[in-house]
């Protein structure tokens, strides 16, 4: 019980600080698992390797991975649960705040005024990928 | 209840059939959400996603959870989510089972041997990517440089270090807000 406790938490605490997804939350993860002495380093980089290569978010390929190697089924569950949890109900409380205000609601995000042009390019670079 | 079946549906499918992470999910999103089903547009589309790369955790996920929440409410959120998880972490579930013996052959082991060195550098070329697009200047610079020496040398919680850069942002924009409305322009000139 402890374990699957522990890996819920340490999963929250990366879903709640990994800014940037993707790879970039790769080394935080391992930072926390060394910690823990969950795994090796070689063995996360073969977990992450995997996971880049699945189908789906990396982070929560990566999460559910290790909470199996660690603490089988329900350790993925665990590990799953707490990567998705935080950022899903920061959006869901947000979006309370959004819903409120009218039609077009996210434009009133000081930030997105001028909404960055990189995702536009990017969504461009993903599609020359495929 | 129709359009929450739905919700959960399509982003199943779109979990199911993107390889290579979150950002490869957009082209997908893009026609699945905008084109085909129509239930946001263009330009919303383009706002959630740079909404969902500023706030913590995966790309894909928030992008889900928000568009979820913008078509059929909190339920919509939770519904578009799980539909977005849930094939990934069967499949990861699935692999993981046969793992254990796959890697005992000997064969396995050699192909994952050339395959560490190949996710350093997919760990450095996400570095490199975000560099690009978030130091622009030298307190940038500084700050990265910093960073970078708390946990490789002193091996400080990354954690902590992000926390920090928080703090350092914060104090920057509370001692010259005109720097830090400079640095947000450089951002979106370089981007």
């Amino acid at each position: 019980m402890m374990a699957y406790l522990e890996l819920l938490l340490s999963f929250f605490k990366l879903g709640l600080f990994g800014f940037g997804g993707g790879y970039a939350i790769v080394p935080l993860m391992q930072q926390e698992i060394a910690a823990h002495g969950w795994m090796s380093n070689g063995e996360f980089a073969d977990i992450v390797a995997i996971a880049g290569t699945a189908p789906g978010p990396i982070v929560v390929n990566t999460a559910s991975f290790v909470g199996y190697r660690t603490a089988g089924f329900v350790g993925s569950l665990a590990a799953c649960l707490g990567v998705v949890l935080p950022s899903t109900l920061l959006v869901l409380l947000v979006s309370g705040i959004f819903s409120k205000f009218r039609k077009h609601p996210l434009n009133l995000m000081f930030f997105l005024r001028d909404p960055p042009r990189g995702n536009r390019a990017h969504c461009r670079s993903c599609r020359s990928d495929r | 209840m129709k359009r929450y079946v739905e919700l959960l549906v399509v982003f199943f499918k779109i979990g199911l059939f993107t390889f290579g992470g979150g950002y490869a999910m957009i082209p997908l999103i893009e026609r699945e959400i905008v084109e085909k089903r129509k239930w946001i547009g263009p330009r919303e589309l383009t706002d959630m996603l740079a909404v969902s790369q500023s706030i913590p955790g995966g790309v894909a996920i928030n992008a889900a959870t928000m568009i979820g929440c913008r078509v059929k409410g909190k339920k919509g959120g939770v519904a578009a989510t799980c539909g977005v998880v849930l094939p990934s972490y069967c499949v990861i579930l699935l692999v993981a089972l046969f793992f254990e013996k796959l890697n005992r052959n000997p064969v396995v082991k050699a192909a994952f041997s050339g395959i560490r060195p190949a996710v350093a550098a997919l760990i450095a070329l996400s570095a490199i990517r975000i560099g690009r697009s978030s130091i622009v200047d030298r307190i940038g610079l500084l700050s990265a440089t910093l960073a970078a020496f708390l946990v490789v040398a002193l091996n400080v919680q990354a954690i902590y270090v992000i926390l920090g850069g928080a703090a350092l942002g914060i104090l920057i924009y509370l001692l010259w807000p005109a720097k830090t409305r400079f640095i947000a322009k450089q951002n979106r000139r370089s981007r």
